[in-house]
């Protein structure tokens, strides 16, 4: 509990100092540095939507258009309010000739709940390490006393942990919209190159995943069409919020 | 006999044309063709265009003497399509014609864009006979009335519709097109249906009854000068029943309009003139607190009757230590029985650099009233609000608000950085870590336990019953007597009668024989001398009561204990 505790307070004053230098860097023009470290935060775990904001500003500056359209979506999943990357994305779709084509964040209330657990992880993981142990400590010390209330309290406060911890695990399922990062992705029959191309979609398009998990995955566009492409030629929007190792595409 | 031979032939065209046409293209072009291909005049037909390929656009319809098109499409089929593994979008509408003169016509020509290059339509005719009997008369009429025929730039006028079509047995009339009234120079909100909307109700007029269907819309004019509303035209067929045979369709025409309406131009506006004119109010808020650097969101709410597309953004902050970002802005409409109720919302994103409690001046919202026809001001007032000083010190935000530097690329149009917002949302405890502590701990804690730690079953102990007990013999008239009673309860085996009957000293010997605890059984024999020589003192002291229940449910606490030992020893 402690070793958590002192990870998540390093974590993140660590971050902190990392996101300063990223944001000072992104100031002065040194692109590919500040991508490099806000990359850096979102691969050890880091969800702001500020980050995703402004890792999408820097790829929209290098030209990764698609990647931009995909960090903007993470921003707004987390906060729908952040105009400033609503605005972005807008922007960037309009480029690519895709505005109109996009629907709005989801507005239920489990996508509420996701919200809240991703802006609150910290939180939440701390709370649920602590019920957890709490809740055995109790457990043990009520049967070595004989004292039937610590038994009580100790199974509410592991409960509670687990339930927390439900709620992190149902947060942090694999997201089903995906988002084409190349200029022209290929659709096929079936999952290899040597299937068929039914279409193509280009980049920026957003695609919701039927499976995945391998080289190829099987995708659905907007337009109810279905086919094969390759996991390469696109990028999740979320969650796990995953980036591309070696830049560009 | 040549009109039925015409007929013929047309109609075996038609037939071969349909039968054709029942299969949807699967080649990229455009096709044309009338259906049914002779009509009579007075009738109408449908002018039909399919057109497939690659990105096709809406197609563009050339101007016809002979014809009057439809404004809009009466069908509209869009879809995709994959004959050989391209694919190609497929384009179907219909327009509905009325031939003005009888003859061989030729249908307007047509022509679509399909990716880069326009295709035009085949030049196709059609034949129109002249009808029998001349269109109906007065079987529809339609009337535009405006509230107010002069007005200022932006003032509203209520223009009432009015459709009276004939309500009578034997006739049915079918709308096939209506148009207009097209308002060009007006800022139009068509009132919702139902409110102060669309009406149905009979009337008589001119010796006839009609139904009548009335709307309403308000009309805004642009800009200043002498404005035109619009023809206002219906079309539609006529069928007389109650005759021997199905009695041929017959063409109704109607229009009316156009209306004139006179702007007349705003006077000189002050400086912070946003361009609303009506009847409005003006109020703004913003939170309480703030961290510096970090845009919060002052938002201006502008409600009241008017038009809420001459609302500008109106300039209400002019300070040198905050940026003010261009605002969004929603809108939202209500029909009134005046008019429009309108309120227009501006959502301005503030980031204050300085820190402090600060006060923020706003200058006041300007407005045209058109009933004073005077300028009017809607004060603001000044805003309070706690500025915390921001995250990352001076550099940062320094570096956010400067001016980039470097190779900058084209970001014309997108919204810069953010500041970073809370520390601990920044990096979390890796579920991984999460996982193996959750693992972990029962693990710890089964080794704990059988690591010779004594573990004591869990009995449902007598202690709690006993306080209650405890508290019955303190509100008992005996106080002590019963505090005794109840240790001497719970200190023998339940239901032993002799217990009752004992001495302290007997007790005390009793429990040493019974194995229990030396100090444990002298600790008792003390607690009933107490209780015994605070019974025979005479005088009643409610804090030796209390102490004494006190060390009672201790002794028997000690009691169970020494019994669930014993017991599983």
């Amino acid at each position: 509990m402690t070793a958590a505790l002192l990870i998540a307070v390093m974590g993140a004053i660590s971050a902190e100092t990392v996101f300063d230098e990223a944001l000072l860097a992104q100031q002065e023009g040194r692109y590919a540095a500040a991508a490099a470290a806000y990359e850096r935060l979102v691969r050890q775990g880091g969800a702001s939507p500020e980050l995703f904001h402004n890792l999408g500003w820097v790829y929209a500056a290098l030209g990764r258009k698609g990647e931009a359209i995909v960090q903007w979506k993470r921003a707004l999943l987390i906060d729908p309010s952040l105009h400033p990357a609503r605005l972005n994305l807008r922007h960037s779709l309009e480029e690519l000739e895709l505005a109109g084509k996009e629907r709005d964040a989801p507005a239920g209330w489990t996508d509420a709940l996701r919200r809240m657990a991703w802006r609150w992880q910290n939180i939440i993981r701390l709370t649920a390490l602590a019920g957890w142990i709490l809740g055995w400590v109790c457990v043990v010390a009520g049967m070595r006393h004989s004292r039937r209330s610590w038994w009580a309290s100790g199974g509410a406060a592991a409960l509670l942990g687990l339930f927390l911890l439900a709620i992190d695990g149902f947060a942090h399922a694999p997201g089903k919209e995906a988002v084409v990062i190349v200029e022209e992705a290929s659709v096929h029959y079936g999952a290899g190159t040597e299937e068929p191309v039914a279409f193509t979609l280009g980049e920026g398009e957003s695609v919701h995943l039927e499976t995945d998990g391998g080289e190829w995955a099987r995708i659905r566009t907007r337009d109810f069409e279905r086919g094969w492409i390759a996991a390469d030629r696109m990028v999740r929007v979320g969650p796990p919020f995953a980036v591309r190792d070696g830049g560009g595409p | 006999m040549r009109k039925v031979a015409m007929a013929l032939s047309f109609s075996l065209l038609t037939a071969a044309g349909a039968a054709a046409r029942d299969l949807p293209a699967t080649q990229e072009g455009l096709r044309v063709w009338s259906e049914p291909a002779s009509v009579d005049l007075g009738g109408s037909l449908l002018l039909r265009i399919e057109a497939v390929g690659n990105a096709v656009s809406p197609p563009d319809i050339g101007a016809s003497p002979d014809f009057r098109v439809s404004p809009r499409p009466v069908e509209v089929h869009r879809g995709t399509m994959r004959p050989q593994g391209e694919r190609l979008e497929r384009l179907a509408l219909a327009y509905r014609l009325v031939p003005l003169r009888a003859g061989r016509l030729r249908l307007p020509a047509v022509s679509v864009r399909i990716g880069d290059r326009v295709v035009r339509g085949p030049r196709t005719y059609v034949e129109v006979v002249e009808a029998a009997e001349t269109p109906l008369e007065n079987v529809v009429i339609l009337e535009m009335e405006p509230s107010r025929r002069e007005v200022f730039v932006h003032e509203g006028i209520v223009l009432t519709q009015r459709r009276y079509i004939r309500a009578e047995e034997h006739l049915e009339v079918r709308e096939t097109a209506i148009s207009g009234p097209r308002a060009e120079g007006f800022y139009v909100v068509e009132t919702s249906e139902g409110s102060s909307g669309q009406l149905d109700r009979a009337v008589e007029r001119n010796g006839a009854v009609y139904r009548l269907q009335e709307s309403r819309s308000m009309l805004f004019p642009a800009r200043p000068g002498t404005l035109q509303v619009g023809q206002w035209q219906f079309e539609g067929i006529a069928l007389l029943r109650g005759g021997p045979v199905a009695a041929t369709p017959r063409t109704v025409l109607a229009e009316a309009g156009p209306l004139e309406i006179r702007a007349r131009p705003l006077p000189a506006a002050p400086p912070g003139f946003s361009g609303a004119v009506g009847r409005f109010d003006a109020r703004i808020k913003a939170p309480a607190s703030a961290v510096q650097g970090v845009p919060v969101d002052f938002v201006l709410t502008v409600s009241g009757v008017g038009n809420p597309a001459a609302i500008g953004t109106p300039a209400l902050f002019d300070l040198s230590w905050a940026v003010v970002e261009p605002p969004e802005t929603a809108t939202q409409i209500q029909a009134v029985p005046d008019g429009v109720r309108a309120r227009k919302t501006f959502r301005f994103p503030v980031a204050l650099t300085r820190a402090g409690a600060l006060k923020v001046p706003v200058k006041p919202f300007v407005y045209f009233d058109p009933d004073t026809a005077r300028y009017e001001e809607a004060a603001l007032g000044p805003l309070r609000i706690e500025v915390a000083a921001g995250p990352g010190g001076p550099r940062v935000l320094q570096a956010h608000f400067a001016a980039p530097t470097g190779d900058v690329p084209d970001m014309q149009g997108f919204e810069g950085p953010l500041p970073r917002q809370d520390a601990l949302k920044g990096i979390p405890v890796p579920r991984r870590l999460v996982w193996v502590i959750f693992a972990a701990v029962p693990l710890v804690a089964l080794r704990f336990l059988l690591a010779g730690v004594p573990v004591r079953p869990i009995t449902r102990p007598r202690h709690s019953s006993a306080k209650w007990a405890m508290r019955g013999a303190l509100d008992s008239s005996e106080p002590a007597s019963a505090i005794a009673g109840v240790v001497r309860r719970h200190a023998f085996p339940e239901g032993e009668p002799a217990a009752a009957a004992l001495t302290a000293k007997e007790v005390g010997e009793r429990l040493r024989a019974e194995q229990m605890d030396a100090a444990l059984a002298l600790r008792i024999e003390r607690l009933l001398i107490a209780c015994e020589r605070h019974q025979y003192a005479g005088e009643r002291n409610a804090d030796a009561e209390r102490a004494l229940a006190r060390e009672g449910l201790a002794c028997i606490g000690q009691v169970e204990r020494h019994k669930i030992r014993e017991k599983h020893a």
